[in-house]
């Protein structure tokens, strides 16, 4: 029952969370210990290739990682739904966008607490 | 059980503020970076902060899928100078300006720093580096400010932002730029693509869109502090418009 309630807060998180990012160009997160442990790549409605690996260590010793693969999508997520219920996690997300002239390493994140961005 | 669902359920709407890392946690997570480091190159991934690489296309590892629809834009480029697609970029761009105005509408009481709303001022917006903007020597209609990339508050704000604005004779523009030092950024470009248009700084150009949808006129540029990037609409394609712009970005590079 324990991670059916995770999972139900991090679905109402995302759900909650999931309209005011990236409004007008692509902006990139990480939060941690707030229901999910997640990096995410967002721009509404403007899809990219995108790449997103999720790093998650846990009371100060690594967890695991996460990688969503490359995707032309206009939200690049790697979630761990419900994991952060447990606490004292840190995540890093690094965010990459690959094109037919480049392939960057967009932007890095990484939380230890569930700052979400205002607006959320 | 309920008090436990209540409890998850309010998570979002609690107000959690940053806590600055100690010195232990500092090291910590600077120990824990390299591994990081280590793995993603073990990925074959270009790492953060790794600089400017030219390359050839073949060593770049892209997805097949990428490299096929790459192929295809470079046959439309032959045909037509431009990538023929149905887009909605072009009408997005030369409508932002009415876009902006309901944006501040519905945003005009929130002043949260890390919120990615417009603002009608860059001095609203809580940036990690200095942003000199477009020079104020080109005449331009400037509609806003929107961030990109991350919000950091080690950094002292976002790691990007993105000036939106109307030229004459050009059409509605986005300046966007992105600082090395607070993303992390870097870059491989092809080596087969890359022009020195921009003051010198390996440049990346391209034009899409239709007669239908409109064009946008694109160049990212790539320098040491900065990763830039222009994007201006119009209705028509020409190869006039495609060089008004890259005078506007080099005019704005030179700032």
């Amino acid at each position: 029952m324990k991670y059916v309630l995770g999972f139900t807060a991090g679905a109402v998180l995302c759900l909650a969370s999931a309209s005011h990012a990236g409004l007008d160009w692509t902006t990139v997160h990480s939060r941690a210990n707030c229901g999910n442990n997640e990096s995410i790549t967002w721009w509404y409605l403007h899809p990219y290739n995108w790449k997103v690996v999720s790093f998650h260590q846990f009371k100060k010793q690594p967890a695991h990682m996460m990688d969503t693969g490359f995707s032309y999508t206009w939200r690049q997520h790697a979630i761990h739904w419900g994991e952060g219920v447990h606490g004292d996690f840190q995540v890093w997300g690094y965010h990459y966008l690959y094109e037919y002239s480049q392939k960057v390493p967009f932007d890095t994140t990484y939380a230890n607490d569930c700052s979400i961005y205002d607006g959320w | 059980m309920n008090k436990s669902i209540l409890s998850l359920l309010l998570i979002p709407s609690l107000s959690f503020a940053l806590q600055p890392l100690s010195e232990e946690q500092k090291v910590l997570k600077a120990s824990q970076e390299k591994e990081n480091m280590k793995m993603l190159a073990e990925m074959g991934l270009p790492l953060p902060d790794s600089g400017i690489k030219i390359v050839p296309r073949a060593m770049m590892g892209l997805p097949q899928e990428i490299i096929d629809k790459g192929i295809r834009d470079e046959q439309s480029i032959k045909e037509n100078g431009y990538i023929s697609e149905d887009t909605v970029r072009p009408m997005e761009l030369i409508n932002f300006k009415a876009h902006a105005l309901d944006e501040y509408k519905q945003y005009k009481n929130n002043n949260k720093v890390s919120s990615t709303h417009i603002r009608n001022n860059i001095k609203d917006l809580k940036l990690g580096f200095e942003f000199k903007g477009i020079p104020s020597h080109i005449d331009i209609e400037t509609i806003g400010f929107v961030p990109q990339g991350s919000f950091d508050e080690e950094s002292g704000g976002w790691s990007g932002v993105v000036q939106f604005f109307n030229k004459k004779d050009i059409g509605t523009c986005a300046y966007a730029i992105r600082s090395v030092k607070v993303s992390h950024t870097a870059a491989e470009l092809a080596m087969e693509d890359v022009t020195y248009d921009i003051n010198n700084k390996a440049t990346l150009k391209k034009v899409h869109g239709n007669k239908d949808s409109g064009f946008v006129y694109k160049i990212e540029w790539f320098d040491t502090d900065n990763f830039h990037a222009l994007e201006c609409a119009n209705k028509n394609y020409s190869v006039e418009n495609a060089a008004q712009v890259i005078t506007l970005a080099q005019q704005i590079d030179s700032n």
